[in-house]
């Protein structure tokens, strides 16, 4: 008997490490004569020649001896590193996968800006716009060494808009018979792209999905746009070329860019070091030899890192780094608030604007959104605080600040002007007596919904909850809460399509800070050029068209180009939805940074998408 | 037979006199008294008594049952002794640290709190400096530089001097002390609940399954077997992808699979005791199939029935404080103790004491209801019986 | 014995299957959108891509397809988590972290709980029962992200003795190891717990059982009594706790994953969940649910091994 136990269990072992050799890949015991002083210690030196490094003072200038490590940690790895299916580590993507054109930090001008990247000059225009050539570089290579030329941009292109691969980041609509191709109506010859020669290319778009500027046509070559090395990636092509695992590993993906993966561990840690080759593009830009994703998600982890000199920069959000020194802010550009649906059938009360606007003046933004979120920035603007319009006065399309030309200005909320704070009690009170009133004398009881993907979001919620609560009198207004699953919230609750909610507290939306009007979250259906979320409702179908129609001349009309009509027509669109107010606004979120000592970012305060160029961090 | 041979104790036969003594000389030896066995000095006591006898009879048991009926009532009325109301937040008095008044005299739980400022700033503290821990020099990642350790009676800096937070407040100003309990009381009630519907559900699935076996007993496995073989947490969070978070899709997760064990374990006892000769009798005077059950079978299992469910109770609260760190716990404003614990998680390094409180509050429970279950094996295990 | 086995790998089959088919249902009628393209996207390339994944189709064809692949053991294609790359090979390349963390923590539970849980039961109702009770207690009664978050904070940052979160090597080396202390611990406190307190439980009352009387009787010593009889006995529930404890371990590290930045298998499957990759759950899910059953049928026959009264493959009711 004891025998047939001994022999279960060993069989149960053999079991268990035949599975893990299995994944693991044969884990030799190479490592087990090491003892444990002597490795330990190995790991010690590493890292302190890390931080002796990032500190040594810059005695040779150029630092050719050092090597510049950028140590940084992600949520998680990149789901795919394939330009076609990535959906969120664009930058990352383009270190590897080199594009026409690249969005960096141009210190020339001080700003950011979509510099040459395999291209060579800028794209060139036919006359109707409709037509663009672009000339690539000549001289740069794969990391094997292989010659980037057209036919390789050709192929990338193709394999990404490939309609048997339905790859996420196609980007074919523009494009004359694009939608056609992807329908399996025209061949790829006919689609409006061409290798005019080996180092030329050719785009013709679609009347009226043609790039206004120069600047357009450059950031046509986003992410997606990376180019891929044809050998390597059919070989990760299955079968019937449906799937590609391309970017899934370091042996499956070829570097086209300055960069080269040289490890990837699934889940815990990447590394990207520099290619020394010469074939690179943007060399002179870029300034890390080496750059060491490691993966964390619990933040607290993270801050510990970084404390241990184990991180170049951190994100320490934390309430108890609020007065540390030599902290640097990234605010992106979404505008966090409160949805209203002013055509619920459930509270018949919110169809009162009088109800809408004293919750909007009822919120005393300035105080709940530190308290919960302290690195967010407070707004009651519908056009984030930072919005900028092309400035009419300059054709060089210069900005101005939105918020303070006199067409901002001028807007009144039912008379009275909209502030950054957008708080007022007494307002408020008095207009909840007249929604009181309206709702014939009975109290108006609120359930909120709230999403439950982290604390933060809860206390959020609970936050608002008690502000409106203790500013009204409790037998006029009562808000609860109702807690719903964040992964499907927007889908099962707010999309236009099931409207499920009477208030959320939870939700928001990006906006482009150039162009804040684009926010088109109220466009009455999709069938209009703009993308939108559509999680708000006008209360009355009126203001909805006479907003649209603004929108409309804005983004496709007469004021394309317009600069002033479009400044006032921007500034008329956010008083319109002011006195609508089935959104409230109430902050643009926000990070606190802290760089290592030798670490430098090469702006003080980041930019929304580009955080603080982290390719182009200063070594000291 | 035949070799029976009555001896004297030393294993000599019997003398002839002492085997033939005639009849005469026998005398009946009845007392004049009436003779009745002698009276039991001991009542009888019936299983119930006896368990109840054992179970009060271990000092631990005792104080781990009052423990938990202490936490219970503080569950109850704990929410209304503080000065303060467990949802009122006070933005200006975040993470303030505990203060008990004549406590705070001893030194402890004075509301202070030792922070670590440049030695510049430490004037701008004025008057709340209680004690000035002497300077010390940094070099982590956050900067260079001289320090000042001092410690800082919070609530003179704040300016509200004669205000007690006795367990402190949390991230938005709120008494952790009414939270704690408010949470203490939704924890259980969720526990309380899950732990009711278990046990009913699962003495009647166990006893349907033990006690008629078959084809009955064969596809209720079976359907145990695929909700069972259907990993929890994914199986959790889809149901509460399904009806949001709240206190009742908790329950309806948490008993999803919780009532298998309890079914289990009373289909094993009937199984054990289904054909002893006295359930056969019973069966044979004409019992019913539910009397037969409940009345004779069941009283043989009940005793690890309730002393699992008695140890299952923490385990729920527990497993609700899993959930809530992963943002499935209950419905806010509502706190729980997986609540507390995971709010405090995010903030251990800086405020400790917003975990210390709910995690004494889980501990106790932990330790008390695992003692007084130990304590209910102890009292329904038979061979202990006197 | 033989034909009890394969009743059981039939009834268990049979379990697969319609965990499989409930498990593809629930998955698919969750609210929520597989593909939560960007808006931006055009219509015809949303068009494209639903219908490369066949998902304009009624459920039960799309039910029909998945069920077709899964015959020929193709388990399909990650959609987001890992675009592209085979279901199988996204569990398999997170599944050796997790199995080495499993395996050695099961190794450091194993004998510290039986240990623990021997002394406790032998010692029983003396200072040193009620200590180690206390402290097991204890040790269970602290969710492991609290303990797993003190550790770090302890063990790792203020006294530096291991490094915060797990060393990224692709092999199992020694530094790997050794950053692997921490999780083990966190992992194994719980476990030593458990098994510690069933087998107190259980060894105490086999302790007050008649045999135990008959075998002292019979001239046993006390150890001997102790590890043939008690111990042997009070392994009977134990041999399934532990390997569910196994099982309970592999699907729970959730928690520690995160703290210690683990790459295991837990992660990627709320990834999966929350971004709707329902090929990619329901592969975990398979995997977790075949390693469940697979376990269960071990517990079933260890039962036999280790108690000497079950036999298998005979009647079942007498």
């Amino acid at each position: 008997m004891k025998k047939r136990l001994t022999r279960i269990l060993s069989v149960l072992l053999i079991a268990m490490l035949l599975l893990t050799a299995c994944g693991g890949g044969g884990n030799s015991g190479s490592q087990t004569s090491n003892n444990q002083g002597g490795n330990n210690s190995s790991t010690e030196d590493k890292t302190n020649n890390g931080g002796s490094e990032d500190e040594a003072p810059a005695g040779d200038g150029s630092g050719e001896t050092t090597e510049k490590v950028l140590r940084i940690t992600f949520g998680d790895t990149p789901t795919t590193l394939s330009p076609f299916n990535n959906a969120s580590d664009y930058e990352l993507v383009n270190d590897i996968h080199a594009t026409l054109y690249r969005e960096v930090y141009d210190v020339e001008t001080q700003s950011k800006a979509w510099l040459p990247c395999l291209a060579e000059g800028d794209p060139v225009p036919s006359d109707d716009m409709l037509t663009w050539t672009v000339k690539m570089h000549e001289g740069y290579t794969f990391a094997n060494g292989d010659p980037i030329t057209a036919n390789d941009f050709a192929y990338s292109f193709k394999m990404l808009n490939d309609p048997k691969l339905a790859n996420r980041n196609i980007t074919l609509s523009d494009l004359v018979n694009g939608e056609a191709y992807l329908a399996g109506e025209c061949a790829w010859e006919d689609v409006g792209f061409k290798v005019l020669d080996d180092y030329t290319l050719q785009f013709t778009f679609e009347k009226d999905h043609e790039p206004a500027t120069v600047r357009d046509m450059r950031a046509f070559f986003w992410m997606g746009t990376g180019v891929i090395h044809q050998p390597t990636f059919e070989a990760t092509l299955n079968a019937d070329g449906t799937q590609s695992s391309y970017g899934s590993s370091v042996d499956t993906l070829m570097s086209s860019g300055l960069y080269v993966v040289t490890q990837l561990i699934e889940g815990q840690s990447l590394v990207l070091e520099r290619r020394t080759d010469g074939g690179a593009p943007m060399a002179d830009i870029f300034t890390p030899d080496r750059v060491e994703y490691t993966a964390v998600s619990d933040p607290n982890t993270v801050v510990q890192l970084f404390e241990q000199g184990k991180l170049s920069y951190c994100v320490a959000n934390q309430d108890e780094y609020a007065n540390y020194s030599g902290a640097h802010f990234v605010y992106t550009p979404n505008n966090y608030g409160i949805f209203l649906n002013s055509r619920t059938p459930s509270v018949e009360a919110l169809k009162d604007v009088n109800l809408r606007l004293a919750l909007y003046w009822g919120l005393d933004r300035d105080n709940v959104v530190p308290t919960v979120y302290g690195t967010a920035m407070p707004s009651a603007y519908l056009y984030m605080p930072y919005a900028t319009m092309p400035d009419p006065a300059d054709p060089d399309n210069a900005t101005i600040d939105y918020h303070s030309s006199p067409e901002a200005q001028a807007i009144r909320i039912d008379g009275h002007p909209a502030t950054q704070s957008g708080y007022d009690p007494e307002l408020a009170k008095e207009y909840m007596q007249k929604a009181y009133e309206n709702n014939g004398n009975q109290k108006i009881a609120i359930t909120a919904l709230y999403s439950d993907y982290n604390d933060k979001a809860r206390t959020w919620a609970e936050a608002v909850q008690s502000c409106w609560n203790s500013l009204f009198d409790p037998n006029m207004f009562e808000l609860s809460l109702q807690a719903t699953a964040n992964a499907t919230m927007y889908e099962e609750n707010l999309a236009r399509t099931a409207l499920k909610y009477d208030i959320c507290i939870a939700g928001g939306w990006y906006q482009d800070p150039s162009q804040a009007w684009n926010n088109t979250n109220w466009v009455p259906d999709d069938s209009i050029y703009a993308y939108n979320s559509q999680y708000c409702i006008f209360a009355d179908d009126e203001t909805m068209y006479k907003w649209n129609e603004l929108f409309e001349q804005n983004a496709l009309g007469d004021y394309k180009r317009n600069d002033q009509g479009k400044l006032e027509n921007a500034a008329k669109m956010e008083e319109i939805l002011y006195n609508d107010c089935s959104f409230i606004p109430c902050y643009s979120s926000g990070n606190r940074y802290f760089f290592a000592d030798g670490v430098r970012p090469i702006v003080e305060e980041g930019d929304w998408s580009l955080e603080f160029y982290r390719m182009q961090t200063i070594f000291e | 037979m035949n070799d029976f041979q009555v001896c004297m104790e030393n294993g000599e036969p019997l003398s002839q006199e002492l085997l033939n003594i005639p009849k005469s000389e026998l005398q009946q030896v009845v007392r004049k008294e009436k003779i009745t066995d002698v009276e039991f000095k001991t009542e009888s006591v019936s299983y119930g008594k006896d368990v109840w006898r054992r179970f009060i009879r271990s000092k631990v048991t005792i104080v781990a049952t009052t423990v938990i009926l202490l936490i219970v009532v503080m569950g109850i009325i704990g929410p209304y002794l503080s000065p303060h109301d467990y949802l009122t937040q006070r933005w200006d008095l975040k993470y303030m640290p505990p203060r008990i008044p004549i406590v705070e005299k001893l030194g402890i739980l004075d509301g202070t709190r030792v922070l670590e400022v440049q030695v510049n700033d430490v004037e701008s503290y004025g008057d709340a400096v209680v004690e000035d821990l002497g300077t010390f020099e940094t070099s982590s990642a956050f900067g260079k530089g001289i320090m000042a350790r001092i410690r800082v009676n919070m609530y003179v800096y704040n300016g509200v001097p004669d205000t007690y937070f006795w367990f402190g407040t949390d991230a938005v100003g709120r008494d952790m002390f009414a939270r704690l309990w408010q949470g203490t009381r939704v924890s259980l009630i969720l526990a309380f609940a899950v732990v009711a519907i278990n046990l009913s559900v699962g003495l009647v699935v166990g006893a349907i399954c033990g006690y008629y076996g078959g084809w009955v007993d064969l596809i209720i496995q079976r359907l145990m077997d695929v909700v069972w073989n259907i990993p929890s947490l994914p199986l959790t969070i889809l149901l509460i992808m399904l009806f949001g978070t709240g206190i009742a899709p908790l329950i309806l997760a948490f008993c999803l699979t919780g009532w298998m064990g309890t079914a289990n374990g009373v289909r094993m006892q009937f199984y054990r005791y289904k054909n002893r000769e006295y359930v056969l009798a019973s069966r044979t005077m004409g019992a019913s199939d539910t009397h037969t059950m409940f009345r004779h079978i069941l009283p043989n299992a009940i005793g690890t029935v309730i002393t699992q469910s008695a140890l299952s109770v923490p385990g729920v609260v527990f497993q609700e404080a899993g959930l809530s760190y992963l943002g499935l716990g209950v419905q806010a404003p509502n706190p729980s103790i997986g609540v507390l614990l995971s709010d405090g998680q995010k903030v251990l390094m800086d405020y400790p004491f917003m975990i210390i409180s709910p995690g004494i509050v889980i501990v106790l429970l932990m330790l008390a209801f695992n003692l007084m279950g130990n304590g209910l094996r102890d009292a329904f295990n038979p061979a202990l019986r006197q | 014995m033989l034909k009890y086995i394969i009743q059981r790998i039939i009834a268990a089959f049979c379990t697969f299957v319609v965990v499989v088919v409930v498990v593809f249902f629930v998955l698919h009628f969750m609210p929520g959108e597989i593909l939560d393209l960007s808006p931006k996207i055009d219509r015809s390339v949303r068009e494209l891509i639903m219908a490369k994944y066949h998902l304009n189709e009624p459920l039960i064809v799309q039910f029909g397809y998945t069920m077709r692949d899964y015959l020929r053991l193709d388990f399909g294609y990650s959609l987001k988590v890992r675009p592209g790359v085979p279901v199988m090979n996204v569990v398999l390349e997170r599944l050796p972290v997790t199995i080495q963390l499993n395996y050695f923590s099961a190794i450091v539970i194993l004998p510290f709980g039986m240990i623990f849980g021997i002394l406790m039961a032998v010692k029983k109702d003396t200072i040193f029962d009620h200590i180690s009770s206390t402290i097991v207690i204890l040790l269970i009664s602290v969710p492991s992200f609290v303990l797993a978050a003190l550790m770090q904070y302890i063990l790792g940052f203020k006294l530096e003795w291991f490094p915060l979160i797990l060393e990224a090597e692709p092999h199992l080396t020694w530094t790997k190891f050794y950053s692997m202390i921490m999780p083990i611990l966190a992992l194994s406190f719980g476990g030593i717990a458990s098994i510690a307190r069933t087998l107190r439980a259980e060894m105490a009352e086999v302790l007050t059982m008649d045999f135990m009387m008959l075998a002292k009787a019979k001239g046993l010593t006390y150890r001997q009594t102790l590890l043939r009889h008690a111990l042997r006995n009070s392994c009977v529930p134990l041999a399934s706790t532990f390997l569910y404890l196994f099982l309970g371990v592999l699907s729970s590290s959730l928690v520690i994953e995160q703290i210690f930045g683990v790459p295991g298998l837990s992660k990627t499957m709320m990834a999966a969940i929350n971004g709707h990759d329902h090929w990619l759950t329901m592969g975990i899910v398979i995997f977790y649910c075949f390693i469940g059953l697979f376990m269960a049928i071990l517990a079933d026959l260890s039962y036999g091994v280790v108690d000497p009264r079950i036999r298998m493959g005979g009647k079942k009711d007498e």
